[in-house]
């Protein structure tokens, strides 16, 4: 019973809105579905540039992890990925140009009070509240999930993919390379495949619901559009609700799994469930 | 007549957890709430609101266990009028066991989370003025509920008819999301609205979608029907059919149970040949039946 959200601001201007802070009260409101694990990424277009900032987790004695940052240039970041791919003790984190990911084991309220969640502002972003299932409790195994095949690109998921496997194998054999046991990360690296193949995400997504088996509700962001994706059957809740603005901020949509986290947030115009199947994207402005 | 407001539940626990240690603020807390509303918080909540969410006063489900605490003594008391105020959503309200029906009118003016008034058995009627999660009256066995807003997925999920029970009357104002009356075997469901795959394995009672038509309702049904405007489209297992005579008098006996909710003026004269009902609503609107059609179990499907 993972709890899910996401935003994305409906903002010509693009001015410095408040995405941490409505990210945070959307997690904190769906708090009582899920405790192992909290995590979001936000998208701030004022981070993009040349460099990339290459996350991994690295293990400190029996149950501790740091995260090491490598920052790199286009020229050489290939390379640089192609050692962590090489490196079996590698959980890695993410792979980062204008995206910010922060994870943590534990709460949303204790994730916000590390990283000050609610300072972060930017156009877009998704946020994740774990109850682990099919995968330890790690820092790594927590949401969302992004690859090293293109950076920018990050999912959180509600649900199983139960074909988590066979879709693995087969992206395997592609050669994409996965750095956890969770079949949530499929869902980022055959986004990410796809992109990369055809570089449209309508189809990417698509793509994915006609191979995916199981109950799921996922939702997706890159650096110019978010998503919300359920399964064929839509066995797994996913809700869009839109607020208008105030002074204060630009007119947002919001999706959540439950409705009182758009209500928490004030999105309750335009409430809508995304039709099983069909992927429901927003693209920024 | 007796409100519980739950923040006013939060400032006391937020009160005890700011003035004492964290090894006596359980014990405190359990002090307080006895002598303020004469129930006991049970031991193992601790452990689980600490594991859970890092400390007693911040956690849901204190306030879910208190909130029904509260209301079951409360109607072992012989009040049967409560009204609750601040829900925030929490999940599980109402979910009492008691063994016999109770005579309760609730009013929750806030949203509700998942699973109000799961197997609920009561006389009376309840009422959210707010939105409702999911598994709304789950597993209910009898009672009366109207949602003024929306409700999410399953809104009576394996509502109950047995020996004993005639199962739940719902009216949901503002529609419901998928799977409205999965597994259903007996009650009503009155909405304005349904999301894919409502009336999912039903097998007894009435799904009466007075919405937009909907999607794929009915898959795998056995018995019980469906009600909904042309348009609809069937799961496998399911059979759209024309309305007869006996359907007129059926939807005026479900349409009976919210007549004063639906403000219906014309009731009594509902007939096939007299197939238009005016109503309020959200607003005041008429719904002409001929427009409508029902779904039941498809005898030639084979499974």
């Amino acid at each position: 019973m993972c709890g899910i959200c996401g935003l994305m601001m409906d903002d010509s201007n693009l001015r410095h809105s408040p995405v941490g802070s409505v990210l945070q009260d959307m997690m904190e409101s769906q708090q009582v579905r899920a405790q192992d694990g909290a995590g979001i990424a936000i998208f701030d277009k004022s981070n993009a540039g040349d460099s990339f900032k290459i996350k991994n987790f690295r293990k400190e004695g029996m149950s501790d992890y740091t995260i090491d940052e490598i920052d790199s240039s286009s020229e050489n970041v290939s390379e640089k990925l192609q050692k962590l791919r090489q490196d079996p003790e590698c959980h890695f984190f993410s792979f980062e140009n204008e995206m910010t990911i922060l994870k943590e084991t534990g709460l949303a309220k204790d994730l916000d009070k590390k990283y000050g969640i609610r300072k972060m502002n930017g156009s877009h972003g998704i946020g994740h509240l774990r109850i682990a299932t099919s995968s330890r409790v790690t820092p790594y195994n927590t949401h969302p999930f992004s690859t090293t095949i293109i950076p920018d690109i990050a999912i959180v998921h509600n649900g199983e993919i139960t074909n988590y496997n066979m879709l693995r194998d087969s992206l395997e054999l592609e050669g994409f390379t996965f750095y956890t046991d969770s079949d949530s990360e499929v869902i980022a690296v055959f986004l990410a495949s796809r992109i990369l193949k055809h570089g449209d995400i309508e189809r990417a997504h698509r793509e994915f619901v006609a191979k995916a088996d199981g109950p799921f509700t996922y939702i997706a962001a890159t650096v110019d559009s978010i998503a919300i994706v359920r399964d064929k059957f839509g066995t797994r809740k996913g809700i869009i609700g839109y607020n208008p603005g105030t002074n204060d901020h630009p007119p947002f949509w919001a999706m959540a799994t439950d409705l009182s986290a758009l209500d928490v947030v004030g999105a309750t115009t335009k409430i809508e469930t995304p039709h099983p199947g069909k992927p429901r994207i927003f693209y920024r402005n | 007549m007796y409100t519980i407001d739950i923040d006013e539940i939060r400032a006391l626990a937020n009160d005890v957890a700011s003035t004492s240690s964290g090894s006596n603020e359980f014990d405190l807390l359990k002090k307080k709430l006895h002598e303020r509303f004469q129930v006991s918080i049970p031991e193992g909540l601790k452990n689980a609101a600490i594991e859970k969410f890092g400390d007693v006063a911040s956690a849901p489900i204190l306030y879910e266990n208190l909130t029904n605490s509260i209301l079951r003594k409360k109607v072992e008391d012989g009040e049967n009028n409560i009204t609750i105020k601040n829900p925030r959503a929490l999940y599980r309200i109402g979910v009492f066991g008691f063994s016999e029906p109770i005579n309760l009118n609730l009013t929750v003016e806030g949203n509700v989370g998942n699973f109000f008034g799961a197997f609920c058995n009561f006389n009376g009627t309840w009422t959210v003025k707010g939105h409702a999660e999911n598994g709304l009256a789950d597993k209910g066995y009898c009672g009366k509920f109207v949602i003024d807003g929306l409700a999410t997925e399953l809104v009576g999920q394996n509502n109950q008819s047995t020996n004993y029970s005639h199962g739940v009357d719902i009216l949901v104002r503002k529609g419901c999301m998928e799977r409205a009356m999965a597994q259903a075997r007996g009650g009503n469901l009155v909405t304005f609205g349904a999301g894919f795959n409502s009336g999912l394995y039903m097998s007894d009672g009435v799904l009466m979608n007075l919405g937009e038509p909907g999607e794929l309702f009915g898959a795998g049904m056995v018995g019980g029907t469906i009600y909904t405007k042309q348009g609809t489209t069937t799961g496998k297992g399911a059979a759209i059919k024309k309305l007869d005579e006996n359907d007129y008098e059926k939807i005026k006996n479900v349409l009976r149970i919210f007549e004063g909710d639906l403000d219906i003026v014309n009731l009594d004269d509902f007939s096939k040949t007299n197939s238009r009902l005016e109503f309020t609503n959200i607003k005041q609107e008429e719904i002409d039946f001929r427009e409508f059609e029902k779904i039941v179990a498809d005898e030639n499907t084979v499974y």
